[in-house]
């Protein structure tokens, strides 16, 4: 009864400040919208510059062919090598190729001519990956100049399961909703409760007869409603402005959503229990949750290629099991069978995170 | 020379105030290297063996060959054999296995009388990237096994085929490590979090506890007031970078080829931009929450995202592209992976710099004219 009152004194506070609800509840969303349109690791439109030493129809038609789909763009031509360097050091261009004169002559007398490619390799990913594509359009071009091959005695048919477009936007949408989700819920909660112990009002609450337990559940509960407010909002946005679509159940997804904001809201309970004012207990909050969130949670860097160490910091965050349920259940349509272990990850860190706030209000450290 | 002694006491007071805040110190100097630590091994998407399980329905010599070979192969790991296909995606679904090679039965068969036959390739596409690049190995070794097939039966040396091959050489990063590519992104997130966060931070602090009115109401000026106030925090920006560059050139290796000089010619500018950009979030926040929530949500993250710290710009849609031209970041990042992998001097990055130092300008002396306004 009384974790009702306590929540009920904690929702009138927040209605009376409509400006910071707002801010709790549309933010996330916002964020999503306008950090979704930059969410890809595509690579696309790689400026390519080239050095044609043929200036044949074949050479013409090879650079045709590689500019045609949408994976490179022809920067310009270049007439010398060194025009090349200066283009890659100025980093104007990541690939530029060379034809070598002859390469149409050698064709036709059935010759095996090589294009030089030179890379700049500073971005690695994208630099390996346009290199395959690359490799895979001049092998094609070369290719449809033989005509009749006979079909490989061996191939591969491919089939490509929950993401059949390979589209990486799929992928990190789900991460970018943790992120958010989990920066505003603990930032918010810290706050307000450093806020109550800066205007002194925890003093109040603290010397009434409530108990530790009905404070710390009273407080945690109105922000886990906004915050799951919030959620829906965000999974809202996800679908009709970047089309993601949820295979699994809705209902389990909003489990899921519930376990991690509340145990959101009990980290930022005791995150606030450690500081003092509230910009230590900021830069804690946002030190604790949004770099982790980014860098360790399998959000954009998987964590298979992480060192050992990493992974088991990893382990320990909440965000970790949340990006991995929604995707299993966003993409893959996945049911309580597959991701129990993520529904059980993300309870016992919220059971762990309101106990240990009720013990820290417990021993009035709140 | 009057004009020093109230700035010199001003930043005094000010390096005092941060010293008794038992957690800036860490929060200044600690926090960036660890960051630096945790990014540095952490950003890595340096592919690791993609996880295989296989299906064989044939149980012929040709099919265990495609088995070994995956198992012998350096971008594969053989997680398991299963004995159906469900049983295949089951494992794909449960994210214990990236992709499954389905043998069907008669491949042998198939094969030895010289007709052409079919694995099946199952693959989770969910992580995009690194579906792509397990594709891409799986089709170089059935390509490979297509090959030796076909040169066993090859009774005559086949007429040559048409075909043009690709000779690389890659620049500056020869062994693609991605390392290199996000360490540089550190140390522009440093300069941000310290100078941006803390400046906010500190003017706010002392708008909420009425301090800065006594400042305001001193006879220094108030050009003197603001630099004592925003100096020690610059410095400590520029302490943290060269900390973060330390690290990152000699624990990480991260390579420095190009001039020392011209990082710190483009630190300076930034510097500008997000102390700037500090004072605006102070000066439209009223308290240090509106604050916080200001310079990490409507600063601090739309910096980050169009900046092409992570994501690439290319690789954005054309609509967005023009927004990370006026993005400080973006230029700051130009110059740094310019300058330490490509070792690209000024003739090269002289655009990105004038840019920077615009952007740099323009911002400063909004933030301070509104400053001005608002204290008037």
């Amino acid at each position: 009864m009384s974790v009702a009152a306590v929540a009920h004194k904690e929702l009138r506070q927040l209605s009376r400040d409509p400006r910071s609800l707002m801010v709790l509840v549309v933010l996330p969303a916002v964020m999503t919208l306008l950090f979704g349109t930059v969410l890809s690791l595509d690579v696309r439109h790689v400026p390519i510059s080239v050095l044609d030493r043929d200036g044949t129809a074949s050479s013409r038609a090879l650079v045709a062919a590689l500019t045609s789909g949408e994976y490179f763009e022809l920067a310009g031509h270049a007439t010398s090598d060194s025009e090349l360097d200066a283009l890659l050091l100025a980093g104007k261009v990541t690939i530029a190729l060379v034809v070598p004169k002859g390469l149409e002559r050698s064709l036709v007398t059935g010759g095996r001519p090589a294009v030089r490619a030179v890379v700049d390799g500073s971005n690695a990913i994208s630099a390996q990956t346009a290199l395959g594509y690359l490799e895979q359009y001049v092998t094609d071009f070369g290719a449809r100049l033989d005509g009749e091959r006979p079909e490989p005695l061996l191939s591969a048919r491919l089939r490509v399961l929950f993401n059949p477009e390979l589209a990486s936007d799929r992928f990190l949408l789900p991460g970018l909703m943790a992120m958010i989700l989990m920066v505003s819920a603990t930032i918010a909660t810290a706050l307000s409760i450093v806020k109550e112990r800066e205007s002194g009002t925890m003093e109040q609450l603290r010397v009434s007869p409530l108990s530790a337990a009905q404070v710390v559940l009273g407080k945690a509960m109105p922000y886990s409603v906004v915050s799951l407010l919030a959620a829906v909002l965000v999974m809202a946005t996800a679908w009709l402005a970047f089309g993601l679509v949820v295979r699994g159940s809705l209902l389990l997804l909003l489990l899921l959503a519930g376990l991690f904001v509340v145990g959101a809201q009990g980290l930022g309970l005791v995150i606030s229990s450690v500081t003092r004012s509230q910009q230590v207990a900021f830069q804690l909050a946002s030190y604790s949750t949004l770099l982790p969130s980014f860098i360790i949670s399998g959000f954009v860097f998987p964590l298979r290629s992480m060192p050992r160490a990493l992974q088991l910091l990893s382990a320990v965050l909440p965000v970790r099991y949340f990006i991995s349920g929604l995707r299993g259940v966003v993409l893959k349509g996945a049911g309580l069978a597959v991701i129990w272990p993520e529904v059980a990850a993300l309870a016992l860190f919220a059971t762990a995170m309101l106990g240990l706030a009720i013990w820290r209000l417990h021993r009035s450290e709140l | 020379m009057s004009v020093l002694v109230p700035l010199r006491g001003l930043m005094l007071k000010e390096l005092r105030q941060i010293r008794s805040d038992r957690v800036m110190i860490p929060v200044l100097i600690v926090a960036p290297v660890l960051q630096l630590f945790i990014f540095g091994y952490a950003a890595t998407m340096d592919v690791t063996r993609a996880r295989v399980a296989v299906l064989d329905l044939d149980r012929t010599p040709e099919s265990r060959a495609v088995a070994e070979r995956l198992g012998a192969s350096d971008s594969f790991e053989l997680a398991a054999r299963v004995p159906t296909a469900d049983a295949a995606e089951a494992l794909l679904e449960r994210g214990k296995a990236d992709l499954a090679f389905i043998i069907p039965a008669g491949l042998g068969q198939a094969m030895s009388a010289g007709e052409p036959a079919e694995v099946q390739l199952l693959v989770d596409g969910t992580e995009s990237t690194s579906a792509s690049i397990g594709i891409a190995g799986a089709s170089t070794l059935i390509e490979g096994l297509a090959a030796e097939a076909e040169a066993r039966r090859a009774t005559e040396v086949e007429s040559a085929r048409a075909s043009v091959e690709v000779r690389r050489q890659v620049l500056y990063n020869p062994d693609f490590k991605s390392r290199f590519f996000m360490v540089p992104g550190v140390l522009a997130v440093v300069l941000l979090i310290v100078t941006l966060m803390a400046t906010a931070m500190a003017v706010v602090k002392e708008k909420e506890l009425g301090t800065f009115e006594m400042l305001v109401v001193t006879p220094v000026p108030r050009s003197i007031l603001l630099a004592g106030k925003l100096i020690p925090f610059a410095v400590f920006g520029l302490l943290d970078s060269v900390l973060v560059l330390l690290v990152s050139r000699f624990w990480f290796e991260v390579p420095l080829r190009g001039s020392a000089l011209l990082l710190l010619g483009a630190a300076l500018p930034t510097l500008l931009c997000t102390l700037g950009l500090g004072l605006l979030v102070s000066t439209i926040s009223r308290t240090q929450q509106q604050a916080m929530v200001t310079a990490l949500f409507l600063v601090m993250l739309p910096l980050l995202y169009f900046s092409g710290f992570i994501f690439p710009i290319e690789s954005m849609p054309r609509l967005v592209q023009p927004v990370t031209e006026v993005d400080a970041l973006t230029h700051l990042l130009g110059i740094l992976r310019g300058v330490m992998l490509r070792g690209a001097g000024l003739g090269e990055l002289w655009p990105s710099l004038a840019k920077l130092t615009a952007i740099g300008a323009i911002t400063f002396a909004a933030a301070v004219a509104l400053f001005r306004k608002r204290l008037g």
